[in-house]
């Protein structure tokens, strides 16, 4: 403890350390924040200390729970009760702002420290214009007119991209899109030229694509403002191609901060390394992907000694005890980490497995598992009985009665063999989850057709089709829901057993435990209720209640985007070995590029209802490409500051599946789009070379194989699979 | 609480398991943490007690007239005073209660029986049953509680059994409105998805997945209920319509009081004071489940 | 938006359909029944069979409900039993006496309780809250005319301040009818209070925590200004179908409280109509309330719409 207390009594001298004579713009000093509960206070964020120079970035990241969000509203004092700032000091341009009033706080917000909150469908107010919103800002914290306000406010929208700002200012934001709301907070942000900018993961909640434009944006205004930027995020990619330094939090505690480049190159905390070996990378073929054992602790029960302790792969057992450890430099760098070992260790190699073997060969010359033909789902717009029913007068005349159908699948074809696991790629909207649902007739299909192992599932009655679930199973993206909270888990897994007359009695019991061992549960689980497990082990005992049937077959429905990065690829992990020992087949359905890499053997990409592009792995990531597929893959921030992707930024936002676009769905955004033939024809999905690779496009092969590929830029390497 | 019953026994032999212990003891614990919930639960059961054991507490016959001892001010002998045919009147109040529960409890039973399967099937299945079934239950409560009520006992006649059954048809709208939200708001759930996925029948889906999960917006919705329905028994009586002459109603005893409410107000009072409290005791019972099990459905109030 | 209001429309439409034919089937539960309701248990058969045949009732029961919606879409709704007079106008006379009460009711509690229930939500847990959540627990528990038998004890009969009861027209006497006016709606009003407080309250809560609450919060912006302009514009949306609510049960309250105030409104129409057993009056007033409760709720959905910009502009998805 003492070496805490060492800390705490003189943060100054730890962080003029790594600042010049200037002082920094931002100077946080042992900062602590508590919630106060039932029973003792729970500590939320805990001694953090790190500064900020003028027109610099930093990023913070960590997995759910580890305290960012909450330091950084601490930053703004902006901790609602129970929640209480209880130690530390937040120096701003030289003044502590913990020692301010409330009203000069509010001077202070959004003037001279502005926030981007996450997420941009509910933090703007749905009966204000935007415009207003704007407005009400500056004139908050400048004396401007109305009208100057009102022309500061087109202007600062015109700055964030927002085309048409001038008649745009006086819409609602349900009018925009998500991307063009999140510009609308970054206008807000910048309206009033703050010093600092906290953007709170400004883009979790954007497609990878919208993601790309919003962050290029965040740099760009950065860059002309100076802005000092506090970037606090989960997604290391995104620290990547935005910071300048990094803090890396666990369990409520700074653990580590560096340059970005050095973070990357040598990390000094074990749990950065661990962090950074969880994202698999796109060139590197894994026989099993890294991964970082357990969970984070509890905030309310933390371990004795390190907080990391329990899940390092370093531990001593001076690790064990003797309270958290300090965050200290490291080194001669300007590294700092809190780590007892970190001037011993050396983490700059990746402790990952690589191997070239990569996936083993698919058998693909007998008769498909699987096969889906022409499927079509249609849903009708609007609410309710009829709530489809409109009445239109586009040309004028009498009102015409029309009914309106969203297309979420149109034309959908593939197939999945024994053993092999197929994806599904595409943004929010795309019609992935709509296909995995009305494959396994969860949804009834409005057209086309589906076989498994030749049985038409599209023309089976109700009974024969509730008897053939017992060969294909699903598992849903949030464990938490797709457990029924009534029922103990073992009960859950066993009721599967006993529908299908699989087991019952003593035996159906011991068949449930096994199954939950073979997950990575206690056997003694079973008894257990759904909302005793952590997130991780829910879809744990999601997968045993798939498997409880031995299925054939099981659709993955973004299994592992609901989890944090550490926890992603344990799933990932399991359902290989699932596979590796069962020879199932999966329908892997994500958004997730790089989980995609790493689990499938061919996917299919999706935009608007179609597939645009349909391949072995391989063959998505290398040339050609579907113009879709290109910048869809351009767009992935990669988890490595030396790697600058070239971008393709697409104009504008996905078209309405109610009234989608003539011809090819994608010519209202496509780069390449060469001409009347993309807008009137709709191009057929059709074969590019050997290996089945396939590509719904009008453009040449040549043309769509202007990049070479995106799986190996650095070194040269054969792909497993492509050949 | 029945929340938290479980139903397949065969699992654990009958015995409650760990976690179940676990379960119940949580749930107990937030209870009697909060204090709505305590207060609510602690007037219920006096109400229930002091009705089982009426005839126990009550001093007097209930229509035990003295002409001697008209409209007496309240008093050692009667606490309560007495009423214009010298009736005493804290007797007839405990005597009372038994009608007061007898309706409340009855009717929204009934209400609760039917509205709550109805909701939660309408809420399943959706499309045209659901609109069907919802248009209806709407237009249903298009009349207010107490005239439709009123009608109806013009047709059934003026009888206490009758005042039940009038009840419980206005009341089952409002248990079949929440629990269809609450249905709505499982089926969205993906345990039900993954029920549909494993085979299970529609029937077993709405019984045994489905509707335990709808009971905690149910069962608040019910005990606010009870409430409104005794606050209805009073209304109809004291219209003429409810209990008769010479049932110890509450709200009987309020009209007979009108007529002296400047001579003898206790014979107001105390009725009054009885209501009072055997409604708030229901509203705070639901008020604090709400905040127990904290459903996703709001009440209809 | 006029999508909106059609489908609002439409599904008034089917609503009122549905409420003329409960109206009708809760007054024929058992078939044939009317004559003997209206006779009483007591009555001979030969008694019986005249009045059936008077009234129609030995025409099959789909005849008989077509024959009354026809007559309601003309305005028409029988002959009176007991006053001989056209139910139509019965109801036309004593309606608007009843809507005077109604509305000055839901006005005074609308008043009272969105200030109250604000303020309750913004000092959440605190005295204020405490206190406004117990006065709202008390108005809730009480019947209505206990409300109104307190109101004359305290108002009337000890302070003489105002009449115990009656109706003045106000084209008679404005002053005159104000003074009778006071005590039934501040009774009412009083209920009614209660119930929309609460709702306030807790939408006011949800809105608070909401993220652009939280926003506006970091952009530097007053208290006063994130309660009224941020939060009180979305917290009242809701609101307006309880209000909606509130004012069409007030309706069915009227039944007592009308009775208690000697107010000749509907209300002791329908009572009049329920102790003497008038049938077609009886259906008369129930369909003229569940009426009002619909035209309340429509104009709800239109407030609803002009107050949130999502269904006013575009489509209502």
């Amino acid at each position: 403890m003492s070496a805490q207390q060492a800390e705490d009594a003189d943060p100054v001298a730890s962080s003029t350390a790594d600042s010049s004579a200037d002082q920094p713009l931002l100077d946080v000093r042992g900062l602590r924040t508590e919630f106060r509960t039932e029973t003792e206070p729970v500590v939320a964020s805990n001694r953090v200390s790190f500064s900020l120079e003028r027109g610099d970035t930093m990023g913070l990241v960590g997995e759910s729970g580890a305290g960012k969000s909450v330091t950084a509203r601490s930053i703004m004092r902006l901790i609602d009760p129970p929640g209480e700032i209880t130690d530390g000091q937040v120096v701003f341009d030289g003044e502590d702002l913990l020692q301010k009033s409330e009203k000069e706080m509010r001077d202070i917000r959004g003037n001279r420290i502005a926030m981007i909150p996450q997420d941009p469908m509910s933090s703007l107010n749905p009966v204000m214009t935007v415009g207003e919103q704007i407005i009400e800002t500056i004139r908050r914290h400048q004396s401007v007119s109305k009208s100057e306000a009102r022309r500061l406010a087109i202007e600062s929208m015109d700055d964030v991209g927002i085309p048409d700002a001038e008649e745009r200012i006086d819409d609602y934001p349900h009018e925009f899109s998500g991307g063009m709301r999140q510009r609308v907070l970054v206008a807000i942000g910048f309206s009033c030229e703050p010093d600092l900018i906290i953007a709170d993961e400004p883009t979790t909640a954007l497609d990878v694509t919208t993601q790309a434009k919003i962050l290029d944006l965040l740099n760009e205004m950065q860059e002309r403002e100076n802005t000092a930027v506090l970037m606090i995020t989960h997604n290391l990619g995104v620290v990547a191609q935005t910071c300048d330094h990094v803090g890396v939090m666990y369990a409520g505690n700074l653990v580590e901060t560096a340059e970005l480049d050095h973070l990357f190159e040598r990390p000094r905390h074990p749990y950065t390394r661990s962090l950074i070996d969880s994202i698999p990378e796109v060139e590197t073929e894994y026989d099993e992907l890294p991964t970082l054992d357990g969970a984070m602790p509890d905030l309310s029960d933390l371990p004795s000694g390190c907080n990391f302790a329990p899940r390092c792969p370093h531990a001593t057992e001076a690790c064990r005890s003797g309270g958290d450890p300090a965050l200290e430099g490291v080194g001669d760098g300007s590294s700092r980490a809190a780590c007892i070992h970190a001037d011993d260790l050396d983490l700059s190699e990746s402790t990952a497995a690589k191997s070239g073997g990569g996936r083993r060969e698919i058998d693909r010359s007998g008769e498909p598992l699987f096969e889906v033909r022409n499927l079509k789902k249609y849903f009708s717009a609007g609410e309710g009985l009829l709530g489809n029913v409109r009445l239109s007068r586009e040309g004028g005349g009498l009102p015409t009665i029309e009914r309106r159908y969203v297309k979420a699948v149109d034309d959908v074809s593939f197939d999945i063999y024994p053993g092999e696991t197929v994806g599904l790629v595409g943004e929010s909207g795309c019609g992935k989850s709509t296909v995995a649902r009305t494959v396994l007739r969860l949804l009834e299909p409005t057209g086309g057709e589906v076989y498994f192992e030749g049985e038409p599932i599209h023309d089976l009655g109700s009974g024969a089709i509730r008897s053939l679930r017992r060969e294909m199973q699903i598992i849903f993206q949030d464990p938490h829901s797709s457990l029924n909270p009534r029922k103990p888990v073992g009960r859950i897994i066993g009721r599967a057993m006993e529908r299908h007359d699989i087991a019952t009695g003593e035996e159906k019991r011991q068949r449930v435990r096994e199954l939950l061992e073979r997950v990575g549960l206690s056997g003694d689980a079973a008894n257990k209720y759904p909302h005793e497990f952590s997130g991780g082990q829910q879809q744990r005992v999601a997968i045993a209640h798939a498997l409880a049937v031995e299925p054939k077959l099981i659709v993955c429905d973004e299994p592992v985007s609901a989890l944090d990065v550490s926890v992603q690829a344990q799933i990932l992990n399991l359902l290989n070995e699932i596979q590796e020992e069962s020879n199932i087949s999966y329908l892997f359905i994500s958004h997730n590029i790089g989980v995609v890499r790493h689990i499938c053997d061919r996917v299919a990409v999706m935009y608007l209802g179609k597939i645009a592009e349909f391949g072995r792995i391989g063959d998505i990531f290398s040339a050609p490409f579907h113009p879709y597929t290109e910048s869809l893959l351009s767009a992935v921030p990669h988890a490595d500051p030396k790697r600058k992707t070239d971008r393709i930024l697409l104009e504008g936002s996905v078209p309405s599946p109610i009234d989608p676009p003539s011809g090819c769905p994608f010519q209202t955004r496509c780069p390449k789009k060469i001409g009347d033939v993309c807008e009137q024809e709709v191009p057929e999905l059709e074969a590019v070379g050997d290996d089945d690779h396939r590509i719904s496009c009008h453009l040449s092969v040549a043309e769509m194989s202007e990049r070479d590929s995106f799986i190996a830029p650095r070194e040269k390497r054969e792909v497993a699979g492509s050949d | 609480m029945a929340v938290e019953q479980h139903g397949g026994s065969e699992e654990d032999g009958g015995f409650l398991s760990e976690s179940q212990k676990e379960r119940i003891r949580a749930f107990a614990k937030k209870f009697r943490s909060n204090t709505k919930a305590m207060v609510g639960l602690v007037i219920v059961l006096s109400l229930i007690f002091v009705a089982v054991f009426a005839p126990f507490i009550a001093p007097y016959e209930m229509n035990d007239t003295s002409v001697e001892d008209r409209t007496q001010a309240p008093s050692v002998e009667h606490p309560f005073g007495t009423d214009d045919l010298g009736r005493d009147i804290f007797s007839r109040v405990v005597l009372g209660s038994r009608i007061s529960l007898y309706v409340g409890f009855g009717a929204i039973s009934g209400a609760l029986l039917v509205g709550a399967v109805v909701g939660v099937v309408s809420g399943y299945a959706g499309g045209l049953t659901d609109e069907i079934i919802m248009r209806v239950m709407d237009a249903a409560m298009a009349f207010p509680p107490v005239l439709l009520a009123l009608t109806l006992l013009v047709v059934l006649g003026p009888e206490l059994v009758n005042v039940i059954i009038a009840l419980a048809f206005v009341y089952t709208p409002y248990i079949a409105r929440v629990s269809r939200s609450a249905a709505l708001a499982e089926r969205n759930e993906a345990y039900v998805e993954s029920a549909v996925a494993r085979g299970e029948s529609d029937t077993r889906i709405v019984f045994s997945e489905v509707f335990p999960n709808c009971m905690a917006p149910i069962l608040v919705q019910g005990s606010l209920n009870v409430s409104f329905a005794i606050l209805a028994e009073a209304s109809l009586s004291f219209l003429g319509l409810g209990a008769q002459p010479p049932r110890p109603s509450w709200g009987l005893m309020i009209n007979t009081g009108r007529g002296f409410m400047e001579t003898a107000p206790w014979m107001l009072l105390f009725p009054a004071l009885a209501i009072g409290i055997a409604v708030v005791g229901f509203n705070m019972l639901g008020d604090g489940l709400r905040d127990v099990l904290d459903p996703k459905v709001e009440a209809i109030e | 938006m006029y999508n909106y209001v059609l489908r609002r429309v439409g599904f008034m439409a089917v609503t009122l359909f549905l409420v003329t034919l409960i109206a009708f089937a809760v007054t024929n539960i058992l078939p044939g029944n009317v004559a003997l309701v209206i006779l009483g248990p007591n009555a001979t058969e030969e008694s019986l069979a005249a009045l059936q045949a008077q009234l129609g009732l030995n025409r099959p029961l789909y005849v008989q409900y077509f024959d009354w919606v026809l007559g309601l879409l003309q305005g028409e709704m029988g002959q009176s039993l007991r006053f001989g007079e056209p139910v139509s106008a019965l109801i036309a006379e004593r309606l608007p006496r009843s809507l005077l009460l109604a509305v000055s009711a839901t006005l005074i509690a609308v008043a009272l309780s969105i200030p109250l229930g604000v303020y309750a939500a913004v000092n959440q847990n605190e005295a204020p809250d405490v206190a406004a959540s117990m006065f709202a627990f008390i108005g809730i528990s009480m019947p209505i005319f206990l409300w109104g038998l307190v109101f004359i004890l305290v108002f009337a009969v000890w302070f003489n301040i105002f009449p115990t009861g009656g109706y003045t027209s106000p084209t008679e006497s404005l002053l005159g009818s104000l003074k009778r006016l006071v005590l039934p709606a501040g009774a009412m009003g009083f209920a009614l209070t209660a119930y929309i407080m609460r709702m306030t309250r807790s939408s006011m809560l949800e809105v608070l925590s909401a993220e652009y609450i939280k926003l506006a919060r970091a952009k530097g912006m007053s208290q006063r200004v994130v309660v009224l302009r941020h939060a009180l514009k979305n917290a009242v949306i809701p609101v307006i179908t309880v209000i909606a609510f509130q004012f069409s049960y007030a309706f069915g309250g009227v039944v007592v409280l009308e009775e208690v105030f000697f107010w000749p409104g509907i209300g002791r129409l329908t009572l009049t109509a329920i102790q003497s057993r008038d049938i077609p009056l009886i259906q008369g007033c129930i369909i003229v309330v569940a009426l009002i409760y619909m035209i309340s709720n429509f104009a709800a959905d239109l407030l609803y719409a002009y107050f949130d910009p999502r269904i006013r502009y575009g489509g209502d998805e």
